[in-house]
This record gives structure tokens, C-alpha cells and sequence, in this order.
């Protein structure tokens, strides 16, 4: 699994069921978002356990980036596999944002640090 | 010429042209280079750090400020009708309040799309509303998230107005776009 670097943000996946974004993203469209998540759709998908997807470094997303998340939601809901979504109190659009994505599945654990 | 107002707008309050800005841009985002996308980003960080400074927790400040500089300016460049065209940023800090303000050209197309999101706020509350989209763009893999302003009102509770004012030349409007802040709101938020 190869972690993508840019500039303003990292994606880690350090075992077949998380991954870690970090830094930046403000992609200028959800589906500028595809390349950088199709390792997390395909780990929701074929994951036998809870999918983990730590954002506590990831300072800003964009709406557009919302959507993306949103997608993967939908997702896991569509397939029954659940999420641990893992947010850091000290990002205080994470919380909110992310919380409200909640409603879209009931798999959805959201976890803050 | 027509025009039509929602949320803080409806109270008279000013726009860019009526008050002195803090600080002010106008500035191009040619969408040809993509890499022009980031400026979006680079400009709210600028608008938030430079606003910070009246906070004690700065840090925080930015990630809320930057945040919602972002979705405002993201929403103007992507609608404006000439990529070409300027688009318009102030910042005021005024009464222990914070306000921002964007400014674009858009056509009738965008145009409609907004005042049709704006009919629905109207009636709906932003979190049905944004559900809603979020299943719609799913579903038709829409590449337009359609939630920067819907996010703005659910997540950071913000008081928002939007006028649209038809201009004389045909298929062309001016777009403004105001979020209010108070500082007791940033602290708290």
C-alpha cells in the first residue's frame, strides 16, 4: 500500500483496515477526491471489521471533500460494514461537520480525541 | 434591475461597496490551470491569520475563519460566468463582530441553481437540506458538492445573506455573499 504525499497533505494507510489523512485538502470537486480514496472504498468494501479513518490531523477539509466522505458512507451503509470515524477536539469543524455526516448510517462510530 | 436577498441581507445590511473594508481582494482564478484552485486556499489562510490576530486563541480562530473564507470563495470562483473575471473578497471587523463578504459575476444558469437552493432554505432547514444533496450527488455523481453554503448555515450556524442583483447586460448578475460573525460565536464555536 503506497501512501500518497502531496504538498499540503498525506494519506496513510498503515494496515488494510485504516487510514490516516493529515494536513490540507481542498480538492476542487468530490470526485478530485477519487484517486486519493479508492484505497479506502475498496478497504470498506472488503474489510471484515470496522473500516478506520483517522482525520485528527487533518486541518481543513472542503465541502467538496465532505461529499467525498459522505460517498463512503453511503458506501459502508450500502455494503452493512461499519466506520470508525476518529476526530480531534482541538479541529473545531470536525466535530460538527463530520457528526452531523453521522445520520447517513448507523455504522458510523464517531470518536473523538 | 431585480434583485433578490436572503438571510442578513433582508436587515439592510451593507454590502462590500457601502462599508470600508479591514482588509480587501479582487483577484482571478483562471480554472484552465487547476493549480489555480489552490489560491482559494492560500487567500483564506492569509484572510484568517491576518483576522486572528484579534483573538487570544489565534490558532483556533484560523482553522474556524479559514474554513468559512473557503467555502465562500470556492462557491464565488466556481460560479462566477467568466473564469477570467474578478472575484472579490473583504474582510471587517467592526462592533465585536467579524464579517466576511465575496463578490462575483455569474449567469443566469448559476444563477438559478442559487435562488432555487435559497426558495428551499426558505421552507427547509439546512440539515434536511443537506442530506438531501449529499444523497442526490451520490446517487447521480454530481461533481459539484453543492454544500458549501448549506455547511456554513448547519455546521459553523452562521448568519449568512445572499443578494443577487441583475445587471443591464443580458445573462449577467452580481453575486454578494456576507457571513457575520460575532467574537463571543468565534470564541465559543
Amino acid at each position: 500500500m503506497m501512501p500518497v504525499d502531496e504538498e499540503e497533505y498525506t494519506v496513510e494507510h498503515p494496515d488494510q483496515k485504516t487510514t490516516i489523512l493529515k494536513g490540507t485538502l481542498r480538492l476542487p470537486s468530490p470526485t478530485a477526491y477519487d484517486p486519493l480514496l479508492e484505497e479506502v472504498k475498496q478497504g470498506v468494501e472488503t474489510s471484515s471489521e470496522a473500516y478506520t479513518i483517522d482525520i485528527t490531523e487533518l486541518k481543513f477539509l472542503n465541502s467538496s471533500g465532505l461529499t467525498a466522505l459522505a460517498r463512503i458512507f453511503l458506501l459502508a451503509r450500502q455494503k452493512e460494514k461499519d466506520i470508525n470515524i476518529v476526530c480531534s477536539n482541538d479541529i473545531p469543524w470536525q466535530g460538527k461537520s463530520i457528526g452531523s455526516l453521522q445520520k447517513l448510517w448507523t455504522g458510523i462510530s464517531l470518536v473523538m480525541k | 434591475m431585480q434583485e433578490e436577498v436572503f438571510g442578513i441581507y433582508d436587515n439592510k445590511s451593507n454590502t462590500k461597496t457601502e462599508m470600508t473594508p479591514d482588509l480587501s481582494l479582487d483577484f482571478v482564478v483562471p480554472l484552465e490551470l487547476i493549480e489555480n484552485w489552490k489560491k482559494c486556499s492560500l487567500v483564506s489562510n492569509f484572510f484568517a491569520n491576518y483576522q486572528s490576530f484579534n483573538f487570544m486563541d489565534q490558532e483556533r480562530v484560523v482553522l474556524i475563519l479559514s474554513t468559512v473564507i473557503n467555502e465562500l470563495l470556492e462557491n464565488a470562483v466556481k460560479f462566477t460566468s467568466d473564469k477570467n473575471k474578478l472575484v472579490s473578497i473583504a474582510l471587517k471587523h467592526f462592533d465585536s463582530t467579524v464579517s466576511v463578504e465575496t463578490v462575483n459575476l455569474s449567469n443566469t444558469e448559476n444563477v438559478t441553481k442559487l435562488k432555487d437552493m435559497i426558495h428551499k432554505l426558505r421552507t427547509t432547514d439546512p440539515e434536511s437540506l443537506i442530506l438531501e444533496q449529499i444523497v442526490k450527488a451520490a446517487n447521480t455523481n454530481l461533481n459539484e458538492s453543492g454544500l458549501g453554503i448549506l455547511s456554513l448555515l448547519r455546521d459553523f450556524k452562521a448568519n449568512l445573506g445572499i443578494k443577487i442583483i441583475e445587471k443591464p447586460d443580458p445573462d449577467l448578475y452580481e453575486v454578494f455573499t456576507k457571513v457575520v460573525f460575532t467574537d463571543e460565536a468565534l470564541k465559543m464555536y
